[in-house]
């Protein structure tokens, strides 16, 4: 184990064996969830989100943990000591198994941090938690007090910068900024004005709203749908336009000896930049053997190039890569630390590089800063 | 069956009455069914393109009422199936093509390349390349291009399948063919309960939200039942339904109309599309392997389909089998989905009318509570009825 790792586990265990422990990706989650394991020397139970999570799980467990490991999911139903569940399974069996375990370990725990989601943890009995994420909720956010509740408070937390060069591979974060095109730009107004002056009448009436709640009221108001109807449209010019889309051909070519991860904020453009650039796509409609493949081609190196939407963000071993390029997003930081964080594997000699491809004037823009001051953060 | 989003209902207090399609639709209905007429070999994106920004506008104009164009769009895609247009695999192309191509010295020579591996034509590549695609697979041709007329009967009938999915009871009454409804209920499985009142047969039934486990499977089988009810002449719904309401005070800006029990009613009269009543009703595999394996087993029991149905107070009871041996008789019910509470009310029904042959053959993964309850009178099954132990069961009914 590593210091930090020794450290965060000491932190958990001097919050009573309660806490979220938020680490970057690769920066050993899993193990150390696996010494607490080992160290509480009593049932567990594992959540995890995504059968491909299930499975690496199991490898993990399997290689450090001696007795056999139960399975809960992806048609599989074992009981042992130690078990490994999906979140799908859990929302199923947790009344039938919650008294069964005394430590309980949420691998991706933000997907618990929503009001409703925590309906299998409030019926699990577990007295110790351990909740893991690279990306916890905002501090005092109502998503961080529920997870408080049903896991605990953040006990440890290091960010990407805090393990870059040591830990985790160096990297580089080149933002890259374009504009959009006459009549780009022209319709990107159009579509974008009569949202903009909805969207700041709602602000100033409900200051405390979100973005969802004020797409959802704009909706509601006469001509609304229209309205965001239009906004969506400019969204998704503004995440990907002509230029972003030459921009990603040269880099692709310029990286073509390099093992490269491009993420798209919609499947759409994940599906035109496999048409112009010829590479693999990985996005919800492509069924599982087909993405196992390509991700076993990608991992032995007969694909450099791979592209994806949002289905690459997390829940899926996504092989080692050593440029990412990120061509647009709209989930917010989360989806960016964890873009990040598919690259930065540690491999002796390997310098990472992230492209954040930027539109300028545009929400692109401003979503673009928000990304990286967290980052910085 | 509609999703909530397009179901339409007035709202009278407490009750919720389908806004149902008439012959005053079909103008607007007729221009949306050749639309998909005309669009069968162009792309389903293309289709949505256009039906997002020209067809359902004109329907609109046309005196649609809000949101019925998209459900008449939601039966007609099933109408009108989508399917693959590709000189190969496309999955096979994208290996071939995304293999070949970081070796090639431009995307033109990948593309010769790949479609010489493959044995097809250059723009046949890339045409089929991601053509297993929703929004590019092709529209299909329709066997039989339905009237206005029967869009409109589809839909309604979608309609009310979409508002019983969400229903916590069900009460249905059949003024003929009762035996057939009964039958068809039971053959789907469902949680029903027959009984006699002044104004004929009633059957109460379980609606899927009432349900802790099953739900979705649950409502499905049920909106499978509700065409062979509607063939049935003077058919009535009361059902208790968990619906959206948009009366009275509106939430806050961006807040969901919250929902709450309505009482819905549907009766015949209205255009509706229906199975015919005359399909088999049985599933008479259960009946063939049990005949089987008591054969095989060399016991003395014959067993037969039950045809008569069995009257306990006001409750009426309809067995799938008539277990013989000489002039014993035990009878043999096969229960589908269940719940524990539905169980002990029959068991005790049947007990207080003294009826002591009579068999619950309970199949335990329909189980909508995740409980079972053992009793003499209950054999529970996975899959398949253990004939020794139904014959073991029978034997010591009849002994006392």
């Amino acid at each position: 184990m590593r210091t930090y790792q020794h450290d965060a586990l000491d932190a958990w265990r001097a919050f009573g064996g309660k806490g979220v422990v938020v680490l970057p990706t690769g920066a050993g989650k899993t193990r150390l969830a696996i010494a607490a394991l080992s160290r509480a020397r009593t049932s567990a139970l594992v959540l995890c989100p995504t059968r491909a999570l299930l499975a690496q799980w199991r490898r993990e467990l399997e290689q450090w943990y001696g007795g056999p490991v139960g399975i809960i999911g992806d048609g599989e139903s074992s009981l042992e000591r130690v078990t490994v569940m999906t979140f799908a399974g859990a929302y199923r069996r947790m009344d039938d198994l919650g008294d069964r375990f005394n430590l309980v370990v949420v691998d991706e725990v933000h997907h618990f941090s929503g009001a409703g989601a925590g309906e299998a943890l409030e019926m699990c009995a577990a007295p110790y938690r351990m909740g893991l994420t690279a990306t916890a909720p905002r501090p005092g956010s109502r998503g961080d007090q529920h997870l408080c509740a049903i896991v605990g408070p953040v006990v440890y937390e290091l960010g990407v910068r805090d393990l870059a060069g040591s830990h985790l591979a160096p990297f580089h974060v080149p933002r890259i900024c374009v504009r959009l095109e006459g009549d780009e730009a022209d319709r990107y107004a159009t579509l974008q004005r009569p949202f903009q002056m909805l969207q700041g009448a709602f602000r100033r009436a409900y200051p405390r709203a979100d973005y969802a709640w004020i797409l959802r009221a704009i909706a509601r108001t006469p001509g609304g749908l229209q309205v965001v109807g239009d906004h969506h449209k400019a969204v998704d010019l503004a995440t990907f336009p002509r230029a972003k889309r030459r921009m990603v051909a040269s880099l692709i070519r310029r990286h073509r000896d390099d093992k490269t991860l491009v993420f798209t904020a919609f499947a759409e453009h994940a599906y035109t930049i496999a048409m112009d650039n010829l590479v693999p796509v990985i996005t919800a409609e492509v069924n599982r053997a087909e993405r196992d493949a390509i991700l076993e081609r990608f991992r032995d190196g007969r694909y450099r190039c791979l592209v994806s939407a949002r289905v690459l963000n997390e829940g899926v071993d996504v092989p080692d890569a050593n440029v990412a390029i990120l061509v647009g997003g709209v989930l917010g930081t989360r989806e960016f630390i964890q873009r990040v964080g598919r690259v930065l594997r540690p491999a002796p000699g390997k310098k990472a590089l992230v492209y954040d491809l930027v539109t300028m004037d545009t929400d692109d823009d401003a979503r673009s800063e928000a990304r990286r001051r967290s980052l910085a953060a | 069956m509609l999703p909530e989003s397009c179901l339409r209902y007035y709202e009278r207090g407490d009750r919720a009455v389908p806004a149902w399609l008439t012959d005053r639709d079909e103008p607007w209905v007729d221009a949306l069914t050749r639309f998909y007429r005309d669009c069968v070999g162009r792309t389903a994106g293309e289709m949505d393109h256009a039906l997002r920004e020209r067809i359902l506008p004109m329907c609109l104009s046309m005196g649609a009422p809000r949101r019925a164009p998209a459900g008449v769009r939601h039966v007609l895609s099933h109408l009108f199936p989508t399917r693959i247009d590709a000189a190969a695999r496309p999955s096979e192309i994208r290996q071939t093509l995304f293999s070949l191509a970081p070796a090639c010295a431009s995307r033109q020579d990948a593309i010769d390349a790949a479609a010489r591996t493959l044995g097809i034509r250059p723009d046949q590549v890339l045409a089929g390349l991601f053509a297993d695609r929703a929004p590019l697979r092709k529209v299909d041709r329709c066997d039989h291009v339905p009237s206005a007329r029967e869009v409109v009967e589809r839909y309604n009938l979608a309609l009310l399948q979409g508002i019983i999915q969400r229903a916590q009871a069900v009460r249905v009454r059949a003024r003929e063919h009762t035996r057939s409804v009964v039958r068809f209920a039971r053959l789907r499985k469902l949680i029903c309960l027959c009984s006699l009142d002044r104004e004929g047969t009633r059957l109460d039934m379980s609606g899927p939200l009432s349900m802790f486990r099953h739900t979705t499977r649950y409502g499905n089988a049920m909106a499978s039942f509700l065409p062979a009810l509607l063939s049935a002449p003077g058919w009535q719904i009361d059902a208790t339904c968990l619906l959206r309401s948009y009366a009275g005070e509106p939430p806050a800006p961006g807040d969901p109309y919250p929902r709450k029990p309505m009482v819905v009613r549907a009766c015949s009269g209205v255009p509706i599309a229906s199975d015919r009543l005359d399909l088999p009703v049985d599933d008479r595999s259960i009946e063939r392997r049990l005949l089987r394996d008591m054969r095989r087993l060399g016991t003395e029991w014959e067993i037969e389909r039950e045809t008569q149905a069995l009257q306990v107070g006001h409750a009426v009871f309809f067995p799938d089998f008539v277990m013989r041996k000489g002039a014993q008789r035990v009878l043999v019910e096969l229960v589908g989905y269940h719940t524990t509470s539905y169980l002990r009310h029959k068991l005790r029904l049947l007990e207080q009318a003294g009826v002591r042959n009579v068999v619950l053959c309970v199949d335990r993964s329909l189980s909508c509570d995740g409980d079972s309850i053992d009793g003499a009178a209950v054999l529970g099954f996975e899959r398949r009825i253990d004939a020794a132990d139904l014959g073991a069961l029978a034997e010591r009914m009849v002994a006392g």
